[in-house]
């Protein structure tokens, strides 16, 4: 089989950020590859990085160390000059629908931007286009003479969606794109995104703290905390047989809407003041030994495709995910 | 044992509204007993919750043909016997960690403030202490110098939780209180309340658009649309035999860790108001002209309230499997 | 894919619009009655176009025109400010003097609204070492007392309203350009100017499109409050004698003219002094209704 060029590839990326006198990494040693077509889960709590993950992608801020190649050309290279290229070639979708669009400006004129700004259409054509974009949400095109305060959250998150297709991306970052939403229209959302990927082949690095959010709709999937990659691989694998402690503890701590199916008591989740050496999750695990103490561990390989960094990957899982 | 909390008919009607927010509302709540209000944004829980405290703008109205706690009549109150209760016996819990506490000034000098309200300082001062111990607040006596900055969003809610219950209140009213926590934060939160609530014998009401969350807490459930309880019941039996389409519906579009992925979630279509008939019958695959032209009123149907016409199919043959 | 197809029952479709946000914006669009304050706005701006553009058209007779024989008229109904030394018509005066006065404040504050919101904005955008030394040089300007300013430029450029104006647009814009650049450096960290970045906007289509019409409204406001100021300062400026010359009908000349002969024919000082002191009156509340509404929407 020819190895596949893949979309995106993150090699070792490391940002720190400077918080009055302390230096905090945001993002340790962060590898990731996107295939295209493929959409890749990226879950963590608050203070995980994935949100500067998201950053870097975008080209928003840039890496300390470490580099991103899109197509095997390095981000530095492809955004020097005016970086339109990339710039069309990455989208984004964001938490906050309404927010993400100049309130003073009509729906419509915001999905004409990426357009204009490309200069891909203009006149007549960037008006049908515009029309087309928002059929290709399930949006009715009157929409486009409202603002954006005047739509619904799920409309809004829609018409962001038709903006970042305007341009037909390669990838979209959805950057917690369905947190803020309402359960029915999360789940449209949701939907939405599949039909995007069946009918366009767009891939997608869709970061959330929701794990079933993400399960649903990732082919793989990574697992972050404290700035650093715990786990990673194909989303049944990660989900159905979890390696690293922090990975079963997000799991334990689901509760899915089934009174007879809750989990558990999950561990405490009580936060102490991030270690400086050795596992950044030891003093919350059970599993903690002297060597978790005193040696950041390294992601192995824990089954095809599927690694973990974690020293007691050899013990089983000591918590049942779900009751009976 | 009689009800702590018995809510009739509660009408809620912000001024300038063309609908009330909360539109025949009724429930009664047993002491150490939970309760769920479920719904999506602009079903009008939230309104619930501070209805009940009535901590509305006097400008909104509220009616009830009954709302009584403890056997007073909560609307009938005059501002300090309604203050006195909401300092003892009605804590109140909200979703913004941060939004709730005053950022100049300390921790400790606010739940002092709360205990001095309601006159149980400083006997309550070791009390409180424990609380704070058992919620999760290390070395409480460093901390309460802190101000809210030094605390994460879960510590802020952890304090909260701590200051609500150490005046022994009978009823603990918690709008999304862990909604802006991480997941593994949240659960531990949750375990903690459910744990003081059966010490204190405490009754909870939990207000929530979070499926799992309800789930895991509550004992009986009401589901809200638009304003009025369109199921309500035993959480078991709501769960597993809803019958409304719109149960149906929410617990159909949650996402879930079992079961089928990548494959679209059943998804109610979305829907504009409608006057007259049934609240959810634009919405509604199975609506006919009865639903358009009458509202269904709630009818007991083996284990659940359902408000609709034809809850017995919806239940037979769901409109949205989950 | 067509629009029609857009409601085909897909599972992600569903007839839009949801009601209450539909309903909200039908309501906003519907034609309201105009308010009082609405009507009075746009009386004022209508009455000062007219002084501006025609005021041959408003003033009963030629301001310039000399009668001796008519000198120190009281009010009359021929003469309804009275007539000065020279036998000149002042109510004509007053509202041929309104293209200088008015005129004259309006290029001020807008030369300085103009120019500072730029200088704010680009301080603000290109931050750093740029930002600091733009923002040094504005608080140099924001230091001078205004009237020693004045008096400098008068004394290199000549007196004159033309040095009158450069003094005033000189000391005005800064305060424009600290608001703005204020506006600016909250507003490029919101989510909407952040997304246009990852289309591809380049710098000056954000701020052109994303930020700098998220200040107008203060701006507005801002702008209307110093109407009323810049008037003040201008005709002030004219009264010392380092603004209009005669014959120039300005206000604040017309003032000092009059001040000689104050006590045998009042009218020539006070009723244009009580126009100046209406106009400024009238921006000033113009200006702070706005304020309160939080500008034009």
């Amino acid at each position: 089989m020819a190895m596949v060029t893949p979309l995106l590839e993150l090699r070792n990326l490391r940002k720190t950020f400077t918080v009055g006198p302390r230096a905090v990494a945001a993002v340790r040693d962060v590898s990731l590859t996107i295939q295209p077509g493929e959409i890749v889960g990226l879950v963590g709590e608050s203070g995980s990085g994935k949100s500067t993950v998201a950053n870097l992608v975008l080209g928003l801020e840039r890496p300390d160390a470490g580099e991103i190649l899109y197509q095997g050309r390095p981000l530095a290279e492809l955004l020097a000059g005016s970086g339109r290229a990339y710039r069309s070639a990455v989208q984004a979708v964001f938490q906050d629908p309404v927010q993400a669009m100049d309130s003073r400006k009509t729906v419509g004129w915001s999905i004409a931007e990426p357009l204009v700004i490309h200069r891909a259409a203009r006149g007549a054509a960037l008006r049908s286009r515009v029309a087309e974009l928002l059929g290709a949400v399930h949006l009715d095109p009157s929409l486009a003479d409202r603002y954006p305060h005047q739509i619904s959250g799920g409309q809004a998150q829609r018409a962001n969606i038709a903006r970042a297709l305007a341009l037909e991306p390669s990838l979209l970052v959805c950057d917690e794109a369905v947190s803020a939403l309402d359960v029915s229209v999360q789940a449209q959302i949701m939907n939405l995104f599949l039909e995007i990927q069946q009918r366009l082949s767009t891939a997608m690095l869709f970061i959330s703290h929701a794990l079933p959010v993400v399960r649903h709709l990732a082919d793989s999937m990574v697992v972050m905390y404290a700035g650093a990659v715990v786990e990673q691989g194909p989303t049944e694998a990660v989900c159905e047989a979890p390696r690293h402690p922090y990975t079963r503890l997000l799991i334990g701590s689901s509760l899915p809407p089934d009174p007879e199916r809750q989990p558990v008591r999950p561990p405490s989740a009580r936060r102490e003041a991030l270690p400086t050496a050795g596992c950044r999750f030891a003093p919350r695990c059970v599993l903690a030994t002297d060597r978790c103490r005193s040696d950041d561990p390294v992601l192995s390989e824990v089954g095809s495709a599927h690694s973990a960094a974690c020293w007691r990957t050899d013990v089983p899982a000591l918590v049942e995910p779900v009751q009976g | 044992m009689s009800p702590i909390l018995s809510v009739r008919g509660l009408t809620v009607c912000y001024p300038n509204a063309d609908q009330p927010a909360v539109d025949g509302v009724g429930f009664d709540l047993e002491p150490g007993a939970t309760i769920a209000v479920v719904g999506e944004s602009g079903s009008g829980k939230s309104t619930v919750a501070l209805a009940l405290s009535r901590l509305l703008n006097p400008a909104v109205s509220i009616r009830a043909d009954a709302l009584t706690f403890e056997g007073r009549d909560l609307l009938g109150l005059r501002r300090e016997a309604l203050r006195r209760l909401r300092a003892r016996r009605i804590a109140m819990i909200f979703q913004s960690p941060f939004g709730s506490w005053n950022p100049s000034r300390t921790i400790g000098a606010q739940l002092v403030d709360g205990l001095r309200a309601a006159g149980l300082w400083p006997d309550r001062r070791e009390r409180l202490l424990e609380l704070l111990k058992r919620v999760g607040i290390d070395d409480p006596e460093r901390r309460l110098g802190d101000y809210p900055h030094r605390f994460s969003g879960g510590m802020l809610q952890r304090a909260m939780i701590a200051g609500a219950l150490v005046t022994e209140p009978s009823l603990l009213v918690a709008d999304e209180p862990t909604s802006a926590l991480d997941a593994t934060v949240q659960a531990e939160i949750l375990e903690i309340l459910d744990e003081l609530r059966k010490e204190q014998n405490l009754a909870l009401m939990l207000i929530s658009h979070d499926l799992g969350v309800v789930a895991r807490v509550a004992q009986h459930t009401l589901v809200l649309y638009r304003g009025q309880v369109v199921e309500s019941g035993p959480t078991a039996a709501l769960y597993r035999h809803a019958g409304h389409p719109y149960t149906q519906g929410l617990l159909a579009a949650v996402p879930r860790l079992e079961g089928p992925r990548k494959t679209p979630l059943p998804a109610m279509p979305q829907g504009t108001a409608t006057r007259g008939g049934c609240v959810f019958a634009s919405r509604c695959p199975r609506a006919e002209d009865l639903c358009r032209t009458s509202a269904p009123s709630p009818r007991h149907l083996n284990g659940t309230d359902v408000a609709c016409h034809f809850a017995e199919d919806v239940r037979r043959e769901p409109i949205w499997r989950w | 894919m067509t629009a029609s197809q857009a409601h085909a029952g897909s599972p992600g479709g569903g007839p839009p619009p949801a009601a209450a946000p539909g309903a909200a914006a039908r309501r906003s669009r519907a034609p309201r009655r105009p308010t009082w304050s609405q009507i009075w706005a746009a009386a004022t701006v209508l009455t000062i176009a007219a002084l501006l553009l025609a005021p041959g058209w408003l003033a009963p007779s030629d301001p310039y025109h000399l009668d001796v024989s008519q000198r120190f008229q009281p009010p009359t109904a021929a003469h309804l400010f009275g007539t000065d030394d020279a036998g000149r018509d002042i109510f004509s005066r007053v509202i041929h003097g309104a293209r200088y006065s008015i005129g004259t404040s309006l290029v001020v504050v807008t030369a300085a609204a103009l120019f500072g919101t730029v200088y704010g904005a680009a301080a603000a955008w290109f931050g750093g070492a740029i930002d600091r030394v733009l923002m040094r040089i504005v608080d140099v300007f924001l230091a001078f007392p205004y009237l020693v300013f004045a008096m400098a430029i008068s004394a290199s450029l000549g007196r004159g309203l033309t040095s009158a104006l450069i003094a005033l647009v000189s000391l005005w814009w800064p305060s424009y350009a600290r608001m703005v650049r204020g506006q600016v450096l909250s507003l490029i960290k919101d989510y909407h100017v952040r997304a246009a970045r990852t289309l591809g906007a380049s710098g000056p289509q954000i701020l052109r499109w994303h930020v700098v019409p998220h200040t107008y409204d203060q701006v507005l406001v801002r702008y209307t409050l110093d109407l009323g100021q810049a008037l003040i300062a201008l005709t002030g400026l004219s009264f010392l004698g380092l603004g209009a010359q005669p014959p120039t009908p300005e206000w604040g000349l017309l003032i000092a003219d009059a001040k000689q002969y104050a006590l045998t024919a009042w009218w020539a000082a006070v009723l244009p002094g009580c126009v100046v002191f209406l106009v400024t009156l009238n921006f000033m509340s113009l200006g702070d209704r706005l304020r309160r509404r939080g500008g034009l929407r």
